[in-house]
């Protein structure tokens, strides 16, 4: 999404930055000491560590995420077999022929031919 | 001057002694990490990488019904359910738990190897189904272990068994189509090289995994159409009963490609019973694997060479005496007053006179003698063109080539060559024989058998495509008119017991079988067979069938292979909604 300036102002600052030039540059009264720089920089590899680990670990969360799905789509796999079996057994010719609706079939007494 | 040694406070002694174990720290790391690091790395490797097979399924087999392809051969995964008799806790449980959801596939008396405390591992129950195992599971047995098994599973039962073999306990294809199509069946296994954690979980880190997917079997459609198959089966067992002959075989195939419809002999056997099976030959499919003397159903090949070479018609006549000489051996007639006098080859045909086929042999030399000029001709049309006494090629294990002698060894003289003009003196199998004669019916070419008529990919039926072999057998006019031949001599001898209206042939076989103490034909066991083809247009046949009982005594082509071939016609009729012409 964009804006569009509609009212021009100008920066009293901007406008005369001249005025600042030369101005005393006032030090920091706190002052870091070489053990203070050391536990600095031994807390930010502690942190950097932090988050190295915790990509690591967020990258095995997703490992055993993707072994549970996996898991899942090996059982339902199954049982989508188990079923294809059950239902060639149904729909063998043996089960076929010995159905109430083949026992219930008679043998026709005339054929006649539908030609083209 | 007193020399004064500067004393190290120790702050310094102490940054020395640092430094020193630093520098040893640096070494010893230096020599583990640079010196040693393949060593090492390959002991990290040993520990957290592991290597998993990823196995191929084995593709299942599908056959026909109609023109859509059904499962024949499927996969199952079932489960052995076995204990830990160490570890068993409450053995009444177990034993009450098995019994109630496995009980029909337990080991008999399985409790008393629940006792076997100096044992860790004793098989309960087998072939436990996915669901039983669950059920198990959830009943949280302290002990109870199970271990995943893939078997194979035929819906149809028995259906083309001989046909299909079976996967032995190594997962190998034994006999028939599971041998043959064994490589591509099993497809290839995969392997899956990964950083595990402690329950051997993949996880993705590292950079040396490697994943080489498994690729599953082919699933081939087999020609086999269960209607016909289960048909020609019920045939063949009502033949059994019939004659009481000890197998009874038969093949039916589609002669404008080559595709074998049915295959079966009796008796057979049920590949989820393998341990049942008392007999190994049963394992055997006698149509491809038992080359024998077809006897007279060869007298068409010879009429066929004779028509396409131009030294006969059905019309032409010869002198029927019962007998005629070769060389220094008289050949007889099965009956030697039978037709006697001038006849026509159709006669000889309707009769079965072997006396006719000898004259057509001799006609194919100097018009008086089977020269080597005849001989080379016959070899020519039998082996090179019909392809008779060798394997086929067809995709089942185990398939044998036959003989034929060829006119250039010392057997192969004139008196063999007269032999085999109507069906001795050579052994063939019966889809050499069959494939031959969709040759001789269906206009001349010839066509490899096979029982593939395509592949599934996913759920799309791929049909494979027939290509008729390299050369022409015989000519379309010369195959017209052996197909009228065979035609005139399916109705000569036996009566009728086709349906009015369709155009069927066939020729009778009665062949005596070599007694192997003796090397000599013996009078008290004859194979029968019965070679024909079917339809309703008499230039189309719709099918070859091709049937033989032996074994137990003798048998007669018309008498008792016929009326499988009859039986198997009839119900083809209705079964490819064949109209009757005329």
């Amino acid at each position: 999404m964009s804006y569009t300036r509609t009212v021009q102002f100008n920066s009293r600052r901007q406008g005369n930055w001249g005025r600042n030039q030369n101005t005393v540059a006032f030090a920091s009264a706190v002052k870091l000491g070489p053990i203070t720089h050391t536990v600095l920089i031994a807390l930010m590899i502690t942190v950097l560590g932090l988050i190295y680990l915790t990509q690591a670990t967020r990258t095995s969360s997703y490992d055993y995420a993707a072994s549970e799905v996996d898991s899942q789509i090996s059982q339902l796999s199954d049982q989508k077999k188990d079923l294809e079996v059950d239902n060639a057994r149904l729909t063998a010719l043996k089960e076929v022929q010995n159905s109430n609706v083949a026992k219930n079939m008679t043998t026709p007494t005339e054929t006649n031919y539908a030609n083209e | 001057m007193k020399q004064r040694f500067r004393v190290k406070s120790r702050t310094e002694l102490l940054a020395m002694a640092i430094i020193a174990l630093m520098a040893i720290f640096v070494v010893r790391l230096f020599y583990i990490q640079v010196i040693r690091h393949d060593y090492y790395v390959a002991q990290a490797d040993s520990e957290q990488m592991k290597k998993f097979t990823l196995h191929a399924k084995r593709g299942e087999i599908y056959a026909l019904d109609g023109d859509s392809p059904t499962k024949l051969v499927m996969n199952e995964t079932v489960y052995t359910v076995w204990a830990d008799p160490q570890t068993i806790q409450d053995r009444q449980a177990v034993v009450d738990a098995i019994n109630r959801v496995a009980g029909g596939d337990t080991r008999a008396n399985f409790g008393q190897y629940l006792d076997k405390k100096d044992t860790r591992y004793q098989v309960l129950a087998t072939k436990v189904s996915r669901k039983q195992a669950e059920l198990l599971k959830k009943a949280n047995l302290a002990g109870v272990g199970f271990d995943a098994v893939t078997q194979r599973v035929y819906p149809e039962g028995s259906l083309a068994s001989q046909v299909l073999g079976f996967v032995d306990a190594e997962g190998s294809g034994k006999y028939g189509f599971e041998q043959a199509y064994d490589g591509r069946l099993k497809g290839r296994d995969g392997l899956l090289k990964t950083v595990t954690d402690v329950r051997s979980v993949p996880l993705t880190v590292g950079d040396k995994n490697i994943n080489i997917p498994a690729v599953d079997g082919q699933s081939p459609v087999l020609s086999i159409d269960r209607n016909v198959q289960a048909k020609t089966e019920k045939a063949l067992a009502d033949a059994v009963t019939r004659t009481g002959a000890k197998r009874v075989s038969a093949i039916v195939m589609d002669p404008s490609t080559g595709q074998v419809m049915a295959m079966a002999n009796m008796p057979t056997y049920d590949p989820s019973k393998l341990s049942e099976v008392q007999d190994v030959a049963l394992f055997n499919n006698a149509t491809i694997n038992h080359p024998y003397e077809i006897g007279s159903v060869a007298k068409t090949f010879t009429i066929a060479a004779g028509l396409d070479k131009g030294v006969m018609k059905p019309d032409s006549t010869y002198v029927n005496e019962g007998s005629i000489r070769v060389d220094d051996r008289i050949i007889n007639n099965a009956s030697k007053t039978t037709k006697l006098g001038t006849i026509t080859m159709q006669d000889a045909l309707d009769w079965s006179l072997n006396t006719g086929m000898v004259t057509i042999a001799q006609r194919l030399g100097n018009g008086s003698e089977i020269t080597y000029g005849a001989r080379q001709t016959i070899y020519q049309y039998f082996h090179d063109r019909m392809l008779l006494g060798q394997k086929t090629g067809i995709e089942l294990a185990g398939e044998s080539g036959g003989i034929i002698i060829s006119p250039d060894d010392a057997q192969g003289n004139a008196v063999r060559y007269s032999n085999m003009s109507f069906g001795q003196g050579m052994d063939l199998t019966m889809v050499q024989a069959a494939a031959a004669f969709c040759a001789v019916v269906n206009g001349g070419a010839y066509y490899t058998p096979t029982v593939v008529a395509g592949n599934m990919n996913g759920t799309t039926f791929q049909k494979a495509t027939a290509t008729p072999h390299a050369q022409r057998v015989i000519s379309a006019e010369a195959s017209a008119q052996a197909r009228e031949m065979i035609h005139h001599a399916h109705y000569a001898t036996y009566k009728p017991a086709d349906r009015p209206g369709y155009y069927i042939g066939g020729k009778t076989g009665t062949s005596q079988t070599i007694d192997p103490k003796t090397g000599e034909y013996r009078n008290d066991e004859t194979i029968a067979t019965y070679l024909g083809f079917g339809g309703s247009d008499p230039s189309l046949p719709r099918y070859v069938i091709m049937t033989s009982v032996y074994g137990n005594g003798n048998y007669g082509g018309g008498a008792d292979a016929k009326p499988i071939f009859n039986d198997i016609s009839n119900w083809l009729i209705d079964y490819l909604k064949l109209q009757p012409k005329g």
